[in-house]
């Protein structure tokens, strides 16, 4: 009996060890050693100016980014829902278009919108042109003009989410309800609106973790976050333990929250399999002041959010257009979108092996672990790239002492660092979607493939990887967006020989020539708007 | 030896014992039915056999070779064991040739003509499956599994989603290619009646365990008195119908 | 085949962007942005046939960027927009020490470390800008004066995480000691127009716009606002003139931009050069006339904007206090309340 006891369980071992697991595994622990190297500051400790910081700063930075947090969640979500809401149920003019406009202001870094609207309401700026002088401007730089752009360059998040839940709960649901004698109020409050919520949160989720990622319209406005203190800490206060400290609680913080959402969607997960086009919502025809007043309704957020930022941007890049646009841009605009485009693809790729590889494991405890590689996205980028730095740093010296090669060259003035970077904090970008996916296509259609004698790379190739294609490309291009507009990261690690279009607009802007920023903002923003409307072609029914 | 289960255990990780120490052997290629009610662990059994789980204890061997044994586990893709899903699992991307031709090393069609000519599926090769009949996409289905030429063939209930007729048609043709081919086929099924129309051999299974096996032509020898009763019961429903009818 | 040939382009792309510094090369990590400082580097690699590198990003994160690099660094030079983070480089051990008989004859020592491990490239001066309208300069006298009760709601300025106001924190705590800077950061708090935000531009801008009556800022935003390409700007800068504080003492705080050699760069000589050349007269000049800047080469002539606000008296203190008590001088910004 012992025996049998013994071989079963080495038999088990065997089973659990596979070479699929042993892949994942050591994917999944690359992934992880960023965060790992942020986690150690907590072993490390504080550093000496911690009691300052205590007595001093912490209060303040943790209430204004609860502010921050509550504020733009309320407006974004107001913003989101009641557009999504609009378009998946009434029928009204230029709805069709309408549905894409809503997701423009993704384009615009919200850096850049502060700048913009500082621009528009300050004394005899735009607004005041408007309103004829009878303002002297309007001060926007404080903490509620800091949640007011925000929201407006956020909520396509809440938006997007929810407006793909709104679409899916399908016409049977709607006439079910309607014939039990409820209104379309009541109709959303009591049933739309609870269905949805799990997706609004996916949405709302994203919005905090951009909430906590930014860093320059904070700073610009003067509000002291958790997110600037971090670097006051470090520059200011020359305490980079202290700074990581900070960083690693902030990264505790985020993980609690989003297993505590993963839990709370894991039970209340209504699955809405039937999105076939005749099952889609009945949307109502309206007219007059009803479609007058959705149309403003789905406009506003487009107007605030897009249009007038890009108009002042406008106005600004056209004091400079022709000194400014020669041959350069053209070549930063090739640089960027290049770089972009490679590390798109690189992390789409990565992310199908994340998606992958725990499955043909067959081992749930991978499954698991994925989580951990994909928090990158909830941490700042500022922080991931200093801590990439030192860690990189430590790697580079450790093989150069083991192995007396310097590989120094290779890692800091190549894009590696860079890449990984980038692969760290967007991978749940292209993971969760394309995960949740996957789940929709049934586990028979691979096991068919491999009964009929087909390897698991090959299965992924022509079976799986086509019926997920339309979401990879949307996944593709929203991970195309990000890169793009994506500053800290490619602030701090490029190499000298890097240059795109979010630096320059930055390095203008930072150096306090705002008019000068513009023209690269307008060029970035143009190539991303294209991209959005490239990706309303593909992703018919899944946009996020 | 076709094939041969020694002792096959199974537990879900929930605790849920799915198979319990399951013998088997089948000395000689023919159709073989497994009759349970559902979760009684049937689909499991399938699994285990085509190498898509791994059981927890025992040994299974195909045509006298260990394919499993807890040291030698042989992936489900050199099983050569083809497997017909619930529910068809066909690439919804691929046309009907597309889907049978996908098991092959080129797309050599002629060795597949004569399957396409057998299941009359010659008109509906370049349709895709959304665009077939339930009982066509099964026979599609079938067709893939047997173009790569496996030593068993199992089906997971092949006859649930199709009406009356779709289902004495695809009876008959499986019992044609298996006879043509002369292969191996386990079909899985909660109802007697298919497994007693075209099955030379029965196998009962309840929660797990595996409790009477027999031969179609005698089943009135069959030693489970609650599977006689139940067996007889069915009948006498079915001779009611039959006299209403008539 | 398609996805090889993906495969491939990435390969090459990150080899395109692999190509490591050679010999005749230097690697610049700088954080200064400025379009004149590209046409510079431009012209000093068409004089003398040597490639400039240039990586741009925030000093803080260079020099962690170059401690982390340790003997591998590609980095050669570094250039700051303040003394205080050359200070923090010297400290940690980043830089070595350069001679140049060029240096030491034309910059004042303040204006370099004692070890001759940084020099300032340029000079720029923080000051007070009043309105025309509002105030007669002759109501100014000094930074300490700012807390006077006749400054109540009245003043400008950004926020403390700005080196420029860490600096001259700094100077005042080296000239008045903690305690009074202390005192003098609370009582200024209290004549604020408003919270402070913005930058430096935005502070003239809002003189225009009355919010405020006088703005501390630095000199070369003054001079690019009064030639800007944008209307309002230039409205701005000409609704305010500019006041030195502290003529009667010991003189306006001033700050610099400027460079060392990396402790790991083999190519010293080539770097010294390097430097020469920026501090060189017509480089200085060149400085002067696209930034606003303070030439710190004195043979070199300012920019024509600067001639008009006249000479002034100059703080002398040496600027590597100013990075031995930036971190005092933020915490003291943190006790003090000023955000």
């Amino acid at each position: 009996m012992a025996v049998s006891k013994t071989t079963y369980f080495i038999k088990k071992i065997k089973n659990t060890f596979n070479k699929w697991t042993l892949a994942t595994a050591s994917i999944i622990l690359v992934l992880c050693l960023p965060l790992l190297a942020i986690l150690l500051g907590l072993l490390k400790g504080v550093g000496n100016t911690w009691d300052h910081i205590q007595k001093y700063l912490l209060l303040e930075y943790i209430s204004n980014s609860i502010y921050l947090i509550i504020g733009t969640g309320i407006l974004s979500s107001l913003i989101g829902v009641s557009s999504a809401w609009c378009v998946a149920t009434y029928n009204f003019k230029f709805r069709a278009y309408i549905k894409w406009l809503l997701y423009l202001p993704l384009a615009i870094p919200s850096y850049i919108m502060a700048y913009a609207y500082v621009g528009f309401f300050e004394f005899e700026g735009t607004f005041d042109k408007i309103t004829l002088n009878t303002t002297s401007g309007l001060d926007i730089m404080n903490i509620w003009g800091l949640i007011f752009i925000l929201s407006i360059s956020l909520y396509p998040y809440v938006y997007g989410s929810s407006w793909v839940m709104f679409t899916s709960l399908g016409k049977k649901l709607w006439e079910s309800t309607s014939l039990s004698g409820i209104t379309q109020n009541n109709y959303f409050f009591s049933i739309a609106l609870p269905l949805t919520l799990p997706a609004i949160f996916g949405g709302l989720f994203l919005v905090f973790m951009e909430v906590l990622n930014d860093y320059g319209a904070a700073k610009y406005f003067g509000i002291n976050t958790f997110t600037t203190g971090i670097f006051r800490t470090w520059t200011a206060l020359e305490d980079i333990n202290s700074s990581i400290f900070l960083a690693a609680i902030l990264v505790v913080v985020i993980v609690i929250i989003q297993m505590i959402n993963s839990l709370f969607r894991g039970k209340k997960s209504y699955s809405i399999n039937d999105i076939s086009p005749n099952s889609q919502n009945v949307r109502k025809n309206i007219k007059g002041i009803h479609q007058l007043l959705v149309l403003t309704i789905c406009l506003l957020p487009v107007v605030t959010g897009f249009i007038i930022p890009l108009l002042q941007l406008l106005k600004w890049s056209m004091l400079h257009v022709s000194s400014q646009l020669d041959l350069f841009f053209l070549y930063l605009s090739l640089n960027s979108i290049l770089l972009a485009f490679f590390t798109s693809l690189l992390i789409i790729l990565v992310a199908l092996l994340l998606v992958f590889l725990p499955r043909w494991s067959k081992n749930t405890y991978m499954k698991f672990l994925t989580n951990f590689s994909t928090v990158g996205y909830s941490i700042p980028g500022a922080v991931i790239g200093i801590t990439l730095i030192a860690a990189s740093g430590y790697f580079v010296n450790y093989f150069d002492y083991i192995f007396n090669l310097k590989i120094g060259k290779y890692i800091f003035s190549g894009l590696a660092l860079l890449i990984f970077a980038y692969l760290f904090r967007f991978i749940s970008v292209a993971y969760n979607p394309l995960e949740a996916n996957t789940l929709r296509i049934s586990p028979s259609i691979p096991e068919s493939s491999y009964l009929l004698g087909k390897s698991k790379f090959f299965t992924l190739f022509k079976v799986e990887i086509p019926l997920l294609k339309s979401s990879i490309i949307s996944s593709f291009l929203i991970l195309f967006i990000d890169l793009m507009k994506e500053l800290p990261l490619t602030l701090i690690l490029k190499p000298y020989n890097i240059q795109t279009l979010a630096i320059k607009a930055f390095e203008y802007a930072d150096d306090e020539r705002i008019t000068e920023a513009a023209l690269p903002s307008v060029i970035l923003i143009l190539i991303i708007t294209t991209i959005i409307l490239f990706l309303s072609k593909y992703s018919k029914v899944k946009a996020y | 030896m076709e094939l041969e289960l020694v002792d096959i255990s199974k537990t879900y990780n929930n605790n849920v014992c799915a198979i319990k120490s399951l013998n088997y052997t089948l000395d000689k290629s023919a159709i073989c039915g497994i009759v349970g009610d559902s979760g009684c662990g049937k689909t499991t059994l399938l699994r285990i056999i085509a190498g898509l789980e791994t059981p927890d204890n025992g040994i299974i061997k195909v045509n006298n070779n260990i394919v499993y044994d807890g040291w030698i586990n042989v992936a489900p893709e050199k099983r050569q064991i083809g497997m017909v899903f619930q529910g068809n699992a066909l690439f919804p991307h691929m046309t009907v040739k597309k889907n049978i031709t996908f098991g092959l090393e080129k797309e050599s069609l002629n060795s597949v003509n004569k399957l396409i000519e057998l299941f009359s599926l010659e008109d509906k090769i370049n349709r895709y499956p959304h665009e077939l009949s339930s009982g066509q996409m099964q026979r599609v289905a079938i067709a893939r599994t047997l173009a790569v030429q496996p030593k068993i063939l199992l089906l997971d209930e092949p006859f649930s989603n199709l009406d009356l007729i779709a289902k004495s048609k695809l009876r008959t043709e499986i019992k044609k290619i298996a006879k043509i081919l002369s292969i191996t086929v386990f079909i899985v099924t909660h109802d007697i009646f298919d497994a007693l129309d075209i099955c030379d051999e029965i196998i009962f299974i309840n929660n797990g365990e595996l409790i009477e096996t027999c031969n179609s032509s005698d089943v009135k020898n069959l030693s489970d008195i609650k599977l006689k009763s139940y067996l007889k019961n069915m009948t006498d429903q079915a001779k009611r119908f039959i006299s209403i009818i008539e | 085949m398609n996805k090889y040939l993906v495969i491939l382009l990435m390969v090459i792309f990150y080899l395109q962007c692999t190509n490591s510094p050679n010999d005749s090369s230097l690697t610049i990590y700088t954080h200064r942005h400025y379009d004149v400082d590209k046409e510079i580097f431009a012209n000093f690699e068409k004089e003398m046939g040597i490639k400039i590198n240039v990586v741009n990003a925030s000093a803080d994160e260079l020099i962690q960027r170059i401690e982390s690099e340790g003997d591998q660094t590609p980095a050669d030079l570094l250039i700051t927009v303040d003394a205080g983070r050359l200070v923090r480089a010297k400290e940690k051990n980043l830089f070595q020490s350069f001679n140049s008989s060029m240096i030491d004859s034309t910059i004042p020592a303040n204006l370099k470390d004692s070890e001759n491990q940084w020099v300032g490239i340029t000079k720029r001066a923080r000051v007070i800008v009043y309105s025309k309208e509002r105030v007669d300069p002759s109501e100014l006298t000094s930074y300490e004066d700012l807390t006077d009760s006749k400054w109540k709601n009245r003043i400008l300025v950004r926020s403390s995480g700005n080196i420029y106001n860490q600096s001259l924190m700094s100077s005042l705590i080296s000239a008045n000691g903690e305690e009074n800077a202390m005192n003098w950061a609370k009582e200024i708090t209290n004549n604020f127009a408003r919270e402070p935000k913005g930058n430096d531009r935005d502070q003239v801008k809002a003189i225009l716009a009355k919010e405020g009556d006088i703005a501390i800022v630095n000199t070369y935003y003054i001079g690019r606002l009064l030639n800007s390409d944008d209307e309002l700007e230039r409205r701005a800068g000409n609704a305010v003139n500019v006041f030195f504080p502290n003529q009667a003492d010991r003189g306006t705080h001033i700050n610099i931009s400027g460079i060392g050699i990396i402790k790991n760069s083999k190519k010293v000589e080539l770097a010294t050069l390097f430097i020469e050349y920026l501090l060189s007269k017509d480089v200085q000049e060149q400085f002067a006339t696209a930034n606003y800047e303070y030439p710190i080469n004195s043979n070199a002539s300012s920019a024509s904007v600067l001639e008009e606000w006249g000479d002034f008296k100059e703080d002398t203190l040496p600027l590597q206090r100013l990075g031995e008590l930036n971190k005092e001088a933020v915490m003291v910004f943190d006790r003090a309340g000023w955000p």
